[in-house]
């Protein structure tokens, strides 16, 4: 038809001829369009769970079965379940990734429009209500994922039951997860149509994202960060600003789900993984954020396409946190670098603050002019971020110098250095509890925490706080060069008060050697309340072995020995008795005054398979305790020398002695006097200290001296171990030299010369000794 | 009839109040010429009148209804920016099919033959289009839409004569068939003329002024006339608003009819003496004059 015809035909023949159907867009049709236009995206979606779930599948099991060839039927349904669970963690970590990656892709595609004035001036001019453009455009996004998910999901169920490996996996805990997994995508789509509300160009949305995600971690980071650097008895992660805010972070609390899948995948026994409140949180801030969305959309207005903000209302969160983070990050930075200057303080911050306020004003205008006008600005939050750190740096607020009232606390918690070293791990250093721990929200907690030790027990608490008040600057204590002795301890207290509210307190160096310290040592150890709380008195006896045991002995103190599968169960039972009832009878003067033996290494598992090829077992869920042993334990020893040749008897011979020497260290009593001279007799013999020489004793000539030595005196490791004694406290100490007999696999014998070092054998009128109040 | 109605209408970006306080009525089968330089805010007062932008205060109405976020009165409503957005990879077929979907009255037969009619194939990819066949395009799915409004921003512009003399004929038969109500915007006044009869000028976010284009002919007039020796052109008695003089022809614009100019200067019996029809560029500048504007700094 050509033109003039077309011109003369009557209008109105548009309203007569129109096609049916026309303008019959519904929801569904505007969803379909949208996908059709973009239909990139569930293809990509579609080959990326494919790899990740049938084909990884496929890949791994066709592996293990190349690698497993025992058919014992309960080793292969062992083996082929602890495989499988490494499956699921598999595909539960790509599957996260593409997950995080395609909601907020698919948002961005869908919802780019807003961001474009052509764009925006099309969609918006059609009659069509905003509403329902919002609608189809999450759907969409939705649907591009989740028809991919799921049928690559089919595929994975089709590989594993093709396979026959449907009896391995865990499908109620696979569907759990797929379920979270859908729920989960639609709430960092929600994070995206936010971030896209909000802005108006692409990297502005980008940069929202990156805050709604990082954000309140960040300033977590920087709270803590504040109170690590600046306060000397600031607790880390015991703040709730800072826990709330780390568990604000919707990735690291996704991706730890799937990390935490690990461990409890493996158990037979698994424990519910995805816990109420995650989803719950899921479900709420999906909903919240959507809602929040489409009023965002409802009320943007269509110019917003280009600006990097969509709403005024909105600059100063979009600028401040980032820039006071970035004054504090800075001035930190340069208080560290500067020695603890004040000035490099100010300095950092200022141009911290400075820097990051006039970027990201030149960022929102897209102008570099913007400077002109955003210094002044820049100037204020310069000088408010400089107040921060001020009252930090010069603990405004008297942090430090407060502690909780005695008479107002309930329950302490304690975490000891001395306390440990006496005793070992309370809780283990594999802590199951671990990744529960990290999510809870109540501080209360922090009581249980890990190697804590809590007291409620008047005269316990009483001593803790003898112990605290107490407490010095680790800097008082530069002065130990010259042998000046001192011992300190290293507290982190939790104090629970009586109105049921928690604090916590830090304390790096504690002055020890006093008497209120030293009674307050001598009444905890002497409790039941703190007995109750060893290791040794928790374990379940039924499931521990005893993993290793190291003698503090001389001339079997390089001894290490793996004990686990030496004996039978049965007179490990009974040695795992006797050393329990041998520990409840210990005193504090045992624990305080006299040097171990030995530690012994104890392991409390949840299961155990036999391996028949090593004749060992595999162990899982194991946590493992430190337990010394002290020389009144004397079934136990007895028990432990029959088991391992007389590991903890102290068997060196005067005829094994080659020579001792004896020290002296230097004080500033020496400076100007004639050293002794350092002659060694022996060429083969080590000496490690640059202190004074005294005397040199030979079995030949000074048995007696000898044997006295060796009766009065205990190793290094054993001294080390021992109660609250410490290197800054003995002035004379000896070095033994002494043949060693070695036999190596070949058969061959062969005697070579040791040395050890050797301190006074502690005692409580020793310990008094050093007492200065 | 009164179907377009903006009443007391602003609208702020930022810094910048591209329209202040604008009131303008539109009347049904009114082809409505918006002219303005850069600027002005006619591309501003299209997108308010299509429901794309909000106005900050005052009201806008179609056919007595609010135009937000009324699909009712969307309906009824095409808009064609200076910057046209198509999605990508898609046919001017998928568009219409699109459109379709969208407009209740939209046409594909007459689309069809339309298309033929320009010569633009339906199944090749709108990305290989040139910047002239896109406006086409644009304007093929407005006329197809059946609506009752059609709001143009500086369509004509980058069209060939030809294209632009077949676009202003089409729209001449909607207009006359059927009571199609365009508003075209543009800076180009030569390009308003000879297809608008009402026009309104936009400068600095304001009306300037606002007239039907035979009432502001019937006003004034023009004439070239050489007087004889000793007569000015005070002396003849005409409201003059413009006196170009080039050696003794002169060329006077002035208020009043036709019959009143012609016998006034005729009184002198001059040397030479024209009618001459009034161009719309000539009719603002002596309009916007008495406003105290230089209308040619405008245009420049």
């Amino acid at each position: 038809m050509t033109l003039k015809n077309s011109l003369s035909k009557n209008a109105n023949d548009n309203k007569e001829n129109s096609v049916s159907g026309a303008g019959s867009f519904s929801l569904w049709r505007l969803t379909l369009k949208s996908i059709k236009r973009h239909i990139w995206l569930p293809i990509l979606a579609l080959l990326g769970f494919v790899l990740a779930m049938p084909v990884a599948s496929a890949l791994a099991i066709n592996n293990f079965s190349d690698w497993y060839f025992d058919e014992d039927p309960v080793q292969k349904l062992s083996y082929y379940t602890n495989w499988a669970s490494d499956l699921m963690v598999m595909w539960q970590m790509f599957s996260a990734s593409i997950i995080v990656v395609g909601a907020i892709l698919a948002i961005f595609v869908m919802f780019r429009y807003l961001h474009v004035r052509a764009q925006v001036d099309f969609y918006h001019s059609l009659p069509v209500r905003r509403e329902q453009f919002f609608a189809a455009n999450l759907l969409a996004a939705f649907l591009v994922f989740l028809a991919p998910y799921l049928l690559a999901t089919l595929l994975n169920l089709l590989v594993l039951g093709v396979s026959g490996w449907t009896a391995y996996v865990n499908i109620g805990l696979y569907m759990q997860f797929v379920l979270f997994n859908i729920v989960v995508y639609v709430l960092f789509m929600a994070c995206a149509c936010l971030a896209m509300q909000l802005s108006g160009t692409m990297p502005s949305a980008l940069k929202i994202l990156v805050m709604t995600f990082g954000l309140a971690p960040l300033l977590a980071g920087m709270y803590e960060l504040l109170g690590g650097v600046f306060l000397q008895t600031w607790v880390s992660m015991f703040s709730s600003i800072s826990i709330v805010l780390l568990k604000a972070s919707v990735v690291e609390r996704y991706f730890m789900v799937g990390a935490m899948a690990r461990g409890d995948w493996w158990a037979a026994d698994h424990v519910q993984i995805i816990c109420w409140q995650d989803w719950l949180a899921a479900i709420l801030l999906t909903v919240v954020m959507l809602a929040f969305s489409l009023v965002l959309y409802r009320r943007r207005r269509s110019e917003a396409a280009g600006s990097t903000l969509a709403f005024g209302w909105q600059k100063p969160f979009y600028k401040y946190p980032l820039v006071v983070c970035s004054g504090i990050m800075l001035g930190v930075f340069f208080y560290l670098a500067g020695e603890s200057s004040i000035l490099w303080l100010y300095f950092g911050a200022i141009l911290g603050t400075m820097f990051m306020a006039l970027l990201l004003e030149v960022f929102i205008k897209s102008d570099f002019k913007a400077v002109k006008k955003g210094w002044r600005s820049a100037l204020v939050a310069s000088v408010a971020v400089c107040l921060l750190l001020s009252a930090y740096a010069f603990d405004w607020f008297g942090f430090d110098r407060s502690c909780p009232d005695a008479d107002k606390v309930e329950v302490v918690s304690v975490y000891s250095t001395n306390l440990q070293n006496l005793t070992g791990d309370y809780y283990g250093y594999w802590n199951d509890d671990f990744w529960e721990n990290y999510w809870r929200l109540n501080r209360t907690d922090a009581l249980s925490a890990y190697n804590h030790l809590v007291f409620a027990e008047p005269e316990n608490v009483a001593a803790v706080f003898a112990l605290v008040g107490n407490a010095q600057n680790l800097e008082s204590f530069a002065s130990d060069q010259y042998g000046f002795p001192y011992v300190s301890d290293n507290l982190r207290v939790y104090y629970k008060m009586k109105n049921g509210s928690m604090r916590a307190r830090s304390y790096w160096t504690v002055d020890c050697l006093n008497g209120a310290s030293q009674q307050a040592y001598e009444t905890i150890l002497a409790s039941d309340e703190w007995r109750r709380q060893l290791a040794v008195n928790r374990l379940d006896l039924e499931h521990t072995v005893v993993c290793s045991l190291d003698s503090y002995q001389l001339g079997r103190s390089d001894d290490y020995l793996y004990l686990q599968d030496l004996k039978s169960e049965d007179e490990w039972q009974h040695f795992l008795q006797t050393l329990r009832s041998e520990y409840a009878k210990l005193t504090a003067d045992d624990l305080l005054y006299s040097s171990p033996v030995g530690n012994l290494e104890l392991g409390e598992y949840k299961e155990r398979t036999y391996n028949p090829e090593n004749g060992y077992y595999d162990y899982r869920g194991m946590s493992r305790y430190d337990v010394k042993i002290y020389p009144s334990m004397t079934d136990t020893i007895a028990l432990l020398n029959q088991l391992t040749d007389n590991m903890l008897a102290a068997d060196l011979d005067i005829n094994e002695v080659v020579e001792i020497r004896e020290y002296r260290k230097w004080t500033e009593a020496d400076e100007g006097a004639a050293m002794p001279a350092e002659d060694y007799i022996t060429e083969k013999a080590q000496t490690s200290n640059q202190d004074g020489l005294v005397a040199s004793y030979r079995p030949e000539t000074d048995a007696a001296k000898i044997e006295e030595i060796l009766q009065n005196t205990v190793t290094d490791s054993a001294f080390w171990h021992t109660g609250l004694f410490g290197d800054s406290m003995v002035n004379t100490y000896y070095e033994v030299n002494y043949k060693n007999a070695v036999t190596w696999d070949n058969g061959d014998e062969e005697i070579e010369l040791k040395m050890r070092t050797l301190y006074p054998k502690p005692s409580r009128e020793l310990f008094a000794s050093f007492i200065k109040n | 009839m009164i179907v377009i109605t903006t009443q007391n209408i602003s609208k702020r970006f930022n810094d910048v109040l591209a329209l202040n306080d604008i009131s303008l009525n539109i009347n049904k089968g009114a082809v409505f010429g918006l002219v303005g330089t850069n600027g002005a805010g006619k591309s501003t007062f299209l997108r308010l009148l299509a429901g794309i932008y909000r106005p900050d205060s005052g009201s806008i109405t179609i056919d007595e209804q609010q135009v937000w976020e009324n699909t009712e009165v969307k309906r009824r409503v095409f808009y064609i920016s200076d910057e046209q957005y198509f999605f990508a990879n898609a046919t001017p077929l998928e568009v219409a099919k699109y459109y379709n979907g969208i407009y209740p009255n939209f046409n594909l037969q007459r689309f069809d033959e339309l298309m033929q009619g320009f010569e633009l194939t339906s199944s090749r990819k709108i990305s290989t289009f040139s910047k002239g066949m896109k406006k086409q395009l644009s304007v093929i799915l407005g006329l197809c839409a059946g609506v009752d409004y059609i709001f143009c921003d500086e369509t004509f512009d980058g069209l060939d004569p030809v294209m632009r003399h077949a676009v202003k004929s089409l729209f001449a038969a909607d207009v006359a068939d059927r009571g199609l109500t365009p508003i075209i915007a543009s800076h180009n006044l030569r390009e308003l003329e000879d297809i608008c009869d009402h026009v309104g000028l936009l400068h600095r976010g304001g009306v300037l002024l606002e007239k039907d284009l035979d009432d502001m002919k019937l006003g004034a007039g023009k004439v070239q006339c050489v007087l004889p020796e000793g007569v000015q052109t005070d002396s003849l008695g005409l409201n003059i608003v413009i006196d170009e003089q080039r050696g003794q022809l002169h060329t006077l614009i002035a208020r009043g009819s036709q019959e009143e100019i012609m016998a006034k200067v005729a009184a002198v019996n001059p040397v030479f003496m024209e009618f001459l029809p009034l161009t719309l560029e000539e009719f603002f500048i002596m309009e916007t004059e008495v406003a105290g504007y230089d209308l040619k700094k405008l245009f420049i």
